[in-house]
């Protein structure tokens, strides 16, 4: 078993009936992967890929009708007994998804959790101090809400790792005792990791430390991993070979490092060229064209061929296969490309064109102010003891002028959402105020755009509510909705739908001209690309600057997305615990981060660090309950001296810059 | 935890006053006069009265109420016209009868509740057919289904007993089914659980279901959760992913849901009790109602009332050790 791959799928297809039709899920998928060995799986959603490690775990579901052959430890995953594949799942696998706040039961203790899967006291407490967790024992009797979502997530790692890798030969009675010491002498990890997209849902610098814990976990204990993501940035930096597929097919593999430098397929080529950009001179994103093909209705050709500029008659007739190609004369690396034109790709690679201000031109900036905060605060009541205070905003100003955009970046827990909802008028604060100048009240844009519109009226119904209750009548209310529609760029047929109807990205669209009837001055987006595919969210930051140009509009963006922030934003402020500890210029603030936490929160980013792994951010943030002595960011900070521990740094002005730190002296003032 | 209790208790004292000035309200308005009851159509207008007076019936609505809470709080609650003793022990002859009823119908609900709600979950065999025969019988009234249930198991099979509590009709009060466990004498108990076993099972169906039909809708979305999807992956058998993982996390909706059922519970014990004779408050009520006994009335609503407000607080303090994030809230 040590030799060879230790999981192998052949000529995988999976299929679930559906409503509309047959959905095909895979199509014949091939993948090895080997001992040690860190596999991407790179695609949009509805590309087969979660189905995939379903398949690997055995766990297909009653519903797919499954074909091919997996093979993971030497069991037959798919014809298996249930037992044998519940055991390949307890000794040899492990799995950690997406979601970290929903993957422990929250009505189990860290340490009956962890016993669950064999990890009695003290392996437990290794296991745990094995995967960076702090005060190891104490995090044992806790429960999962008690913890933060990084923490969860790394308990979810400890609880994968507990495999012992290997099958139980005999199947003698044993005593828990005897597995007991067994578990604890052998200290073994699984063979096989699988992990579906577990860095999504954390904050950038808790994104570098788990994926730094893999790239440990392989060279310490030779454990594989089959990473499922769709951030390429993050998977180029602990994968040794990519996966990338379209359409429930593998379009493209090999080494990372080779296909990202040259993609020898369109589709790779497109997803790396619609990738946010963070480093200074980095190309100007290119959106994808089109959407994702209906997984219910796959053309007969190539998938991929109503996107691709290389489309010719041969790709829509034949459905390729990947073939090896070698890359200059050497086809040694394992490199396979399902294209027909993939010669051609790699030949002349496309021209791409260079960003040459990482902002385009944007709408002058007028003097009509749109949203004034003056010093705001806002408290609440801690959890679990009504006597302290949870402090979530404090001390912040903001204004912004017509047509200006500002994003508020920080990790989750900073306060930027109460900041959002004080600026909406969602929340009232306790001190300091609240102005729109003449504007009235902004409008929304959230995350999830299904969940903001009204699921049973037409989306063009929507809209139309909103103008006929500002007085319209009802001829200039439906001519207002088409230009509306226009200007988001959704077909007017799309009007009589229902929101479950679109897709992701018509939502998003929907819900902004939704927002926009009500002709705001002020547009404040939460978090409003994080749900869409790297293809889709460029072209909605595109559609909020046409919105700001167009209209004048001035936007307030609230993300923990750098590059999306880099991307929409004129200013960016940044927040740690309630503060704003660093505003300036986007351009400025990318090349030449100031304050120690920018600093750290960029250089997490695996964007910045094309394939290699990012520098980690360590620890957390303190907890914003109760009051604090001197500098939030103290605790955490390189540089840190006796004032930063005793003073509250204030907001000042150095350079064009608004910086709240002690470690750099202010304008005119020598250290 | 120490302030909820607290809260809790200064909660109940407010809802009994509230009751019983309630029903204390309504009898006094009612028309029938319990004393020319009490002695009859002959009895002269002088005997009446005098009785009237003696019973303070003759003062003021206000006054007589703060005569009735003066003695409740020396724990007297006046004596019943009916049986001429006083209430307080006539409730303590029948309150256990009433309490081994409603507990074992309350046993017997859960019961039904977790069978229908695992065998839908597991998606086990017969499940379906388990739940729509429950459904239909506890759609039926509870008086109805006692009736079917006498003419089918006793009067039809002769397997069980068609009323009381025991065999003889002189033992019929205090603990019967756990005196009988507590002296270990089996055939003792297995009487007593065949009397039960009827009017039990009546009682149960309706809140059982109930309970069940929750508790297997919000099994089954427990099932789909991530967490869920984190054991299979770690390789746990179906049965203690559903046994151990989602079973608790199921339970707050079925616990609401039980804390709701209680008080259909308390005023279905009613019912069933005369439905089969048993000699429980219930039956105690009915008689007394019939007569105007006033006092055995209050009596019994107020210990009823105190059973609601302590079993609902029971069903509150159970959702905080069901869920651990409940907990330190207020």
């Amino acid at each position: 078993m040590t030799d060879g791959p230790i999981a192998s799928i052949r000529n995988l297809s999976v299929e679930f009936a559906a409503k509309r039709g047959t959905i095909q899920a895979l199509r014949g998928v091939d993948l090895e992967i080997a001992r040690g060995e860190i596999v991407a799986l790179v695609g949009e959603s509805g590309s087969g890929k979660s189905v995939l490690s379903s398949c690997l775990l055995g766990m297909a579901g009653p519903r797919a009708a499954v074909k091919g052959e997996v093979v993971v430890g030497g069991v037959d995953m798919l014809n298996g007994t249930a037992a044998q594949r519940r055991s390949v799942r307890k000794h040899l696998l492990g799995a950690v998804f997406q979601d970290p706040l929903g993957a422990l039961n929250p009505t189990m203790r860290v340490g009956r959790l962890l016993s669950e899967r064999g990890l009695y006291r003290e392996r437990a407490e290794q296991v745990l101090r094995d995967v960076a967790v702090p005060d190891v024992a104490q995090r044992l009797r806790q429960w999962p809400h008690q913890l933060s979502g990084g923490l969860r997530q790394r308990v979810a790692i400890a609880f994968a790792l507990g495999a012992d890798g290997r099958l139980p030969t005999n199947n003698s009675a044993r005593t828990p005792t005897d597995h007991l010491d067994e578990a604890v002498s052998a200290g073994n990890t699984p063979l096989l990791l699988i992990a579906d997209e577990p860095t999504t849902a954390l904050d950038v610098s808790v994104q570098a430390q788990v994926l730094s814990l893999f790239d440990r976990l392989r060279r310490e204990h030779s454990c594989a991993l089959l990473l499922v993501t769709h951030d390429l940035a993050a998977a180029a930096s602990v994968a040794d070979r990519v996966v990338v597929m379209y359409a429930g097919r593998v379009c493209e593999t090999g080494p990372i490092a080779e296909v990202m430098a040259r993609p020898a397929h369109p589709y790779t080529a497109s997803l790396l060229a619609a990738r946010l950009p963070l480093t200074p001179a980095s190309p100007a994103p290119v959106p994808m064209r089109g959407s994702p093909p209906n997984p219910a209705a796959l053309p007969s050709g190539c998938a991929f061929a109503p996107r691709c500029d290389l489309a010719t008659d041969a790709c829509r007739q034949t459905l390729p296969s990947p073939v090896p190609v070698s890359i200059g004369g050497d086809s040694s690396s394992g490199r396979q490309v399902a294209c027909l034109h993939s010669a051609t790709l790699l030949v002349a690679p496309s021209t791409v064109t260079h960003l040459t201000s990482p902002t385009p031109s944007r709408a002058t900036a007028t003097d009509e102010t749109v949203l004034s905060l003056v010093s705001v605060s806002k408290s609440f009541v801690a959890p679990g003891n009504r006597k302290l205070r949870l402090h979530a905003v404090t001390d912040v100003s903001v204004s912004l002028q017509a047509g200006q955009s500002l994003a508020v970046v920080g990790e989750s827990g900073c306060g930027k959402t109460t900041l959002l909802r004080l600026a909406s008028g969602l929340a009232q604060p306790d001190d300091g105020t609240v102005n729109w100048g003449t504007s009235g009240r902004p409008q929304l844009v959230f995350q999830d755009a299904g969940a903001s519109l009204t699921p049973w009226f037409s989306i063009g119904r929507q809209v139309t509510e909103r103008l006929r209750a500002r007085g319209l009548g009802s001829n200039v209310s439906n001519q207002r909705t088409r230009e509306l529609f226009d200007l988001v760029g959704l077909d007017s047929h799309v009007a009589q739908a229902l929101p479950r109807q679109l897709s992701g990205g018509q939502r998003q669209r929907a819900a902004i001209a939704r927002a926009l009837a009500s002709e705001p001055r002020l547009l404040i987006c939460d978090e409003p690309i994080s749900a869409l595919d790297a293809s889709l969210s460029v072209r909605i930051l595109d559609l909020l600057h046409e919105v700001r140009r167009e209209l004048g509009v001035a936007l307030l963006f609230v993300t923990h997305d750098l590059a999306a922030a880099r991307y929409i934003a004129d200013d960016v402020a940044v927040m740690y615990l309630g503060r704003v500890v660093e505003r300036a210029p986007s351009i400025k603030l990318f090349a030449n981060p100031q304050h120690p936490y920018t600093v750290g929160l960029l250089a997490a980013s695996p964007a910045a660090h094309a394939g290699t792994l990012a520098p980690t951010l360590e620890g957390e943030p303190p907890s914003p309950i109760g009051q604090h002595l001197g500098c939030a960011f103290a605790s955490r900070c390189p540089g840190v001296h006796d004032r930063c521990r005793t003073e509250q740094p204030m907001l000042l002005q150095r350079g064009g810059t608004e910086l709240a730190c002690h470690l750099i002296p202010p304008d005119g003032d020598l250290l | 935890m120490r302030r909820a209790v607290v809260t809790r208790l200064a909660w109940m004292i407010v809802v009994l006053f509230v009751l019983s000035f309630v029903v204390f309200s309504i009898q006094r308005t009612l028309p029938s006069d319990p004393v020319r009851i009490f002695f009859g159509r002959n009895a002269s207008k002088e005997l009446i009265a005098q009785k009237q007076h003696e019973l303070g019936y003759d003062r003021s609505f206000f006054s007589q109420y703060g005569l009735f809470v003066n003695r409740l709080f020396h724990g007297d609650l006046g004596t019943s016209l009916r049986t001429r003793r006083p209430v307080v022990s006539d409730l303590m002859d029948f309150l256990p009868g009433t309490l081994e009823l409603a507990g074992s119908a309350a046993f017997v609900g859960l019961l039904l509740a977790l069978v229908i709600a695992l065998t839908g979950a597991l998606r086990r065999k017969g499940g379906a057919i388990v739940r729509v025969i429950a459904i239909v019988f506890s759609s039926a009234p509870t008086f109805l289904l006692g009736l079917g249930a006498v003419l089918l198991f006793y009067r039809h099979f002769h397997w069980l007993p068609a009323g009381g509590r025991t065999k003889s009709a002189t033992e019929g009060n205090g603990w019967v089914l756990l005196r009988s466990i507590a002296k270990g004498s089996p055939s003792k108990t297995w009487e007593a659980i065949r009397h039960l076993a009827m009017p039990a099972v009546a009682l149960a169906l309706a809140p059982g279901v109930a309970i069940g039909r929750i508790l297997r809708g919000s099994l089954l979305d427990v099932l789909e959760q991530e967490h869920i999807r984190t054991m299979r992956a770690g390789g746990l058998t179906e049965r203690s992913i559903v046994l151990r993982h989602a079973l608790r996390n199921a339970l707050l909706p079925a616990i609401s849901m039980g804390g709701l059922q209680l008080g259909l519970l308390l005023s279905g014990v009613v019912v069933v009790e005369v439905v089969f004779a048993w000699p429980g408050l219930g039956l105690y009520l009915n008689q007394a109602i019939r007569l105007a006994d006033f006092p055995a009335v209050i009596g019994v609503v107020l210990v009823l009332g105190v059973v609601f407000v302590i079993s609902s607080a029971v069903v509150d303090l159970l959702q905080t050790v069901a869920d651990p994030r409940l907990r330190g809230r207020a």
